[in-house]
């Protein structure tokens, strides 16, 4: 044994492996990790160091960055023509389903009257990029390239082309941190679209599977159904499609059923994404007077908070037509 | 003195750009080949330079991986914690082991390190994660004589300029 050698040599050289020592800071880490994990005690520790990140993100992003703008200067005109081509008629076919969305819309107001099922509020949407940087390739986390000098706050939803992709957990200066829907901590209130049953979706840790785990065995929920947020519980906008059912478990031993679904946006492919957030910042309920059903208007919420220093131009969506829902199902 | 000066900005310098190197987006299929690239700083720190490889510092470092990744404020701390305590522990074996030995203990390191942050995970509430998942300590291995020689190289060459102008 050389213990007694490394005694000497941790004496002459003052370091500190003694194991009191890690087994003290190892105590601390694990403290550390509870306050995290429960409770969120460290926030204001996140907010704080997250500000100084910023820079190294924008290190490791070069060499895509430039790799990016390379290949857009040297593609070739043809092939900018026919993208082109291809995205004109990509706009016009949706421009034909809005169309016929705001055509369902009006016919859905005359049908239910006083009773405005989707808050017709107004959400502001603001484009982002995924930032180019691996986190780690086994968490559900990204960071877009949008943060507090563009107004995002916390909690508002991102989504992509076809539905919800998660929300923004960290508000940083120049760039956000977003917790993907599938990560285990992530539960979002859902509605079902056919019967209106509310229930809260859960991430497994799996890009593409998300659950509901307590239901009552009775309820109205079947394969097939679309998902969307109910905007119970604050910021997160309500009417955003979310995810579709696959499988419905009741087994009659538990007391309770299962359903699992599959999100409607891919998760694990994520790149260009919209934020959305209600323009009214805090407050349990989204101050927006439901039941004025027979306007064509939206009505417009009057923000006692908007969103500070903006500097880019968000856009005004409506929460029903923002991504493309296709209710419909196969 | 100048010396210990020297071996801070080598670490930090290392520090920066492993933790680029870490951050850097992979093609998907080799996303899970990363491997702890900041892991295999400390163990080299540990071997060569202990003053700069306190529990102090693998802890700070830890925590500033946690904020840069977003993960769970202290799992990074805890590995980086273990992995330079026990590294520390058997410092004077495994230095004097020959490369392929000192990579095979390389490889352990990482393989544990890996089933602490599964075992996070899995308190986390989290899945077990596919196959892939344990290919990031081969990948270490492999790596790992290689960047020993690039420190090694820059420690000596800041050593000798270090002398020459102190």
């Amino acid at each position: 044994m050389d213990n007694n050698s490394q005694e000497r040599s941790a004496l002459f050289a003052g370091e500190g492996s003694s194991t009191l020592a890690l087994v003290i800071y190892l105590a601390v880490a694990i403290l550390v990790m509870i306050a995290d994990r429960r409770g969120g005690y460290l926030d204001d520790v996140h907010a704080f160091a997250g500000r100084l990140t910023g820079p190294i993100y924008t290190l490791a992003e070069m060499p895509w960055l430039v790799g990016r703008s390379l290949r857009e200067s040297m593609a070739a005109r043809k092939q900018l023509n026919a993208e082109n081509e291809q995205m004109r008629q990509a706009r016009l076919r949706s421009e034909l389903r809005i169309a016929e969305l705001e055509r369902d819309l009006l016919e859905q107001q005359r049908l239910n009257k006083g009773v405005a099922l989707a808050a017709r509020e107004q959400l502001q949407g603001l484009p982002a990029r995924v930032i180019d940087v691996d986190l780690d390739p086994y968490s559900h986390r990204v960071l877009v390239d949008r943060g507090r000098v563009s107004g995002v706050i916390e909690g508002a939803a991102l989504i992509d082309g076809a539905g919800v992709v998660g929300q923004v957990i960290e508000v940083r200066p120049r760039n956000s941190l977003v917790m993907l829907l599938s990560d285990p901590g992530h539960g979002l209130p859902v509605v079902n679209a056919r019967s209106g049953l509310r229930s809260i979706l859960n991430g497994v840790g799996v890009a593409d599977r998300l659950v509901i785990s307590s239901m009552p065995l009775s309820a109205d929920l079947e394969v097939g159904d679309v998902l969307l947020s109910s905007g119970v519980g604050g910021r997160f906008p309500a009417g955003l499609p979310v995810a579709r059912v696959v499988a419905v478990e009741r087994s009659p031993g538990s007391a309770f059923a299962r359903a699992s679904a599959e999100p409607l946006a891919g998760l694990d492919r994520v790149r260009e994404l919209m934020i959305v957030s209600a323009p009214f910042g805090e407050g349990p309920w989204p101050s927006v007077e439901l039941g004025s059903a027979n306007g064509d208007q939206p009505v417009a919420p009057t923000s006692p908070q908007a969103p500070p220093a903006v500097d880019e131009d968000w856009s005004v969506v409506d929460a029903e037509s923002a991504p493309m829902q296709d209710q419909g199902g196969e | 003195m100048s010396n210990r000066g020297q071996e801070w900005r080598l670490f930090f310098f290392a520090l920066l750009a492993l933790s680029i190197l870490s951050l850097f987006r992979l093609p998907p299929m080799l996303a899970p080949m990363k491997p702890f690239w900041v892991g295999l700083l400390m163990i080299y720190c540990a071997l060569e330079m202990p003053r700069v490889a306190r529990l102090g510092v693998a802890f700070a470092v830890g925590l500033m991986l946690d904020v840069l990744t977003g993960d769970l404020l202290g799992e990074h701390a805890m590995r980086l914690l273990i992995l330079t305590h026990v590294v520390a522990r058997f410092r004077f074996r495994i230095r004097f082991f020959p490369v392929g030995q000192q990579a095979l203990a390389v490889f352990g390191l990482m393989l544990n390190d890996r089933i602490l942050s599964l075992w996070v995970r899995l308190f986390g509430g989290e899945g077990w994660p596919d196959l892939s998942y344990w290919l990031s300590p081969v990948v270490a291995m492999m790596l790992w004589p290689w960047l020993f020689l690039v420190l090694d190289r820059l420690r000596m060459r800041g050593r000798l300029r270090g002398s020459s102008s102190g």
